[in-house]
């Protein structure tokens, strides 16, 4: 074996990010199935609509790859995302309209503008379904049973969406797995948390708040931000020091707009603004190269 | 000491010290010291190229001029007699040489052609201040060195000695790869006999091996970093006074069984070479000089020189380079962190500090490359 075979065929990136995602699907079919089943909230019957989003967002991510055959990016696994981060309740026409326009967007709009998809795709989901339905973004037995965030929602994670709105624990499995994956830039997460807890406990000492309510900062969708959608590659820095400043920056920004917005909202929108902030730095940082 | 988590490929040694035919490169405009069919002696001049002089490396007849892959060749048949044309007896006493004895002596050899350290050497004579013998093999093709030093130990540390005094080297240092038990064993004997030498272990990460990342390493000004061939090259020249007309090489890859160390003459083809070994190059597999991944390509028809330390067996790499997908890892492995990105993307040219190492290229998940 050549010792300095540092980058191999053999490690799969794609094989590893389905892996990454896989303890978040099979908690998400736990939460919003059997959970919502067993305690009949939910019969069987209904129990297709939760798996139909994903289901078809991901055939459809399979089928416009092999017509399209855009191999810069990966269809399917975009497709995937999008079916694991709607919530089911969302109204679906508009959902797979939304996909489809996304996967248009993706494919067809100039290769320099690089932009998040993933953070603009769950942004606009997260925009229509606040206007359209009431931001109702709970499962069924979460909006009926007596709801107060609480420290076990770090774990449990609430919301009806697979990966969007999972629990941190699994959250964090992800992360390990993801960071396996040589392009993945798995130090923009640890800089992202190292803020975002700074801020925390400043905004603690300022407040002198430790209520559940300042405790729900740290909850799934943030983390799910950071560790899916903040590392993005074509989004985000790749030299050291922008890494930092990006991963700063987001982490604050997030921590604002959580507050502004909401946290189902506030770290996807910090995301988008942070990457189109750095997709305008870097085209002028390469037009001034080019001269 | 750690122990290999692979095991070691088996060394199949083979002398190849009696090729037929030797081959001399030229071109259209050289200027000829030999006639066509004349008898010719080992170490005889027998024309200047590119103000190079090449010497015969057998003794023998000249055959002629053959054309090889749109390449000129003048021909030598051996006669297997091994004559010289001055013979000379060892020297006794390199320490007892100055400096610019050693100067007139490299300078007469043409030994500043035998490889970029010995160039370095002797356009940086006078600022010499440190003097580092590399035993380092961050790949499988640097195996050589540490094979080199195995079966040359006393004559490399003599010559590595004899530099020392010469050049007032109060400590020179030995930087070896802490997997290398063999060679470490030897030279932690050497103490006694070497009580200034510092032998420091290291890691033995590519590219840790480059002359310029080990003065880094160990914080030196003006250090001359040679390499086992290097110093072998020396002693034949100075202890010798002959020049380098034999060496070993090391044939590997992956898609060979064992590793080839070839005891050989230079100026032979390396097609001759490949036959001696048994191996038989496949369509999709291509020959690296010195570094699979620095990725310099020799053609089979190539003849060996001193610059060729080791062949590598590779395949080749048929994948096209695709759309940069900004994952920062030119960046991160980059050990001069020159963000080689920019430089790939806008299309200048790399900076002077650049090591070209390539490592750039060899890690790029788009396969955008430097060399191909």
């Amino acid at each position: 074996m050549n010792k300095t075979y540092i980058f191999s065929k053999e490690n799969n990136k794609e094989n590893l990010f389905y892996l990454a995602v896989l303890p978040l699907i099979l908690y998400g079919l736990y939460k919003n199935g059997y959970l919502l089943i067993s305690n009949k909230y939910i019969t069987k019957a209904m129990l297709i609509k939760v798996i139909l989003y994903p289901l078809i967002s991901t055939l459809i991510g399979y089928i416009f790859g092999k017509i399209f055959k855009k191999k810069e990016y990966n269809l399917l696994t975009f497709g995937i995302l999008a079916g694991l981060t709607a919530p089911y309740n969302f109204n679906i026409i508009a959902y797979f309209s939304i996909v489809i326009g996304m996967m248009f967007l993706v494919m067809y709009v100039p290769n320099r503008l690089k932009l998040n998809e993933p953070a603009l795709l769950i942004s606009i989901l997260i925009l229509l379904n606040a206007i359209f339905n009431n931001s109702v973004l709970f499962n069924p037995m979460e909006v009926t049973s007596y709801y107060k965030y609480s420290l076990f929602d770090l774990f449990f994670g609430r919301g009806a969406s697979f990966i969007y709105t999972s629990s941190i624990f699994w959250l964090l499995i992800s992360y390990i797995v993801l960071s396996f994956i040589k392009v993945y830039k798995k130090n923009i997460f640890i800089y992202e948390v190292c803020t975002f807890l700074v801020c925390f406990l400043i905004y603690m000492f300022i407040t002198k708040e430790f209520s559940t309510s300042a405790v729900t900062l740290f909850n799934g969708i943030t983390f799910f931000s950071f560790i899916f959608l903040a590392p993005i590659n074509e989004a985000s820095p790749s030299i050291n020091i922008e890494i930092i400043i990006y991963s700063i920056f987001n982490a604050i920004l997030a921590f604002v707009l959580i507050f502004i917005f909401n946290i189902f909202t506030g770290a996807v929108i910090a995301t988008l603004i942070s990457s189109i902030l750095y997709r305008i730095y870097d085209i002028i940082r390469q037009k001034r190269l080019l001269k | 000491m750690k122990k290999e988590d692979i095991a070691v490929k088996k060394v199949k040694r083979i002398d190849y010290l009696s090729p037929e035919y030797l081959y001399f490169k030229t071109d259209d405009e050289t200027k000829y010291l030999v006639d066509g069919k004349s008898k010719i002696l080992k170490e005889q001049l027998l024309f200047n190229y590119h103000n190079k002089n090449i010497y015969s490396t057998v003794s023998g007849k000249v055959l002629g001029l053959k054309t090889i892959d749109n390449k000129n060749f003048l021909v030598i048949q051996n006669d297997y007699k091994e004559k010289y044309v001055d013979n000379k007896s060892l020297r006794k006493k390199i320490n007892d040489l100055s400096k610019k004895d050693i100067l007139d002596i490299l300078n007469e050899s043409g030994a500043e052609y035998y490889s970029n350290n010995i160039h370095y050497f002797l356009n940086h004579f006078d600022s010499i201040e440190s003097l580092v013998l590399s035993l380092m093999v961050c790949e499988d093709a640097q195996k050589i060195y540490s094979n080199v030093f195995l079966d040359y130990n006393s004559e490399i540390m003599e010559i590595f000695d004899a530099l020392s005094q010469i050049f007032e080297i109060k400590s020179p240092i030995i930087i070896i790869s802490d997997t290398d038990d063999k060679n470490i064993e030897y030279i932690s004997n050497l103490s006694g006999m070497y009580p200034n030498l510092r032998i420091v272990l290291s890691h033995d990460k590519y590219p840790a091996s480059h002359p310029l990342l080990i003065s880094r390493k160990l914080s030196l000004t003006n250090s001359l970093v040679l390499t086992s061939m290097d110093l072998y090259y020396l002693y034949s020249v100075i202890k010798r006074e002959k020049r380098v007309l034999e060496k070993e090489i090391l044939i590997t890859g992956e898609s060979l069984k064992y590793d080839y160390l070839v005891n050989t003459k230079l100026n032979v083809l390396i097609s001759d070479l490949l036959n001696v070994c048994n191996i038989k190059l496949k369509k999709d597999e291509i020959l690296c000089k010195n570094s699979a991944i620095m990725g310099d390509t020799i053609n089979s028809y190539d003849v060996l020189n001193t610059e060729i330390d080791s062949i590598v067996i590779a395949q080749k790499d048929d994948e096209k380079e695709k759309e940069c997908i900004n994952c920062g890892l030119c960046n991160k492995f980059c050990p001069q962190k020159l963000n080689p990105q920019r430089y790939k993307l806008s299309g200048r040219p790399y900076p002077g500090s650049c090591i070209d190492c390539n490592m750039c290229s060899y890690i790029c998940p788009a396969k955008i490359g430097r060399k191909r």
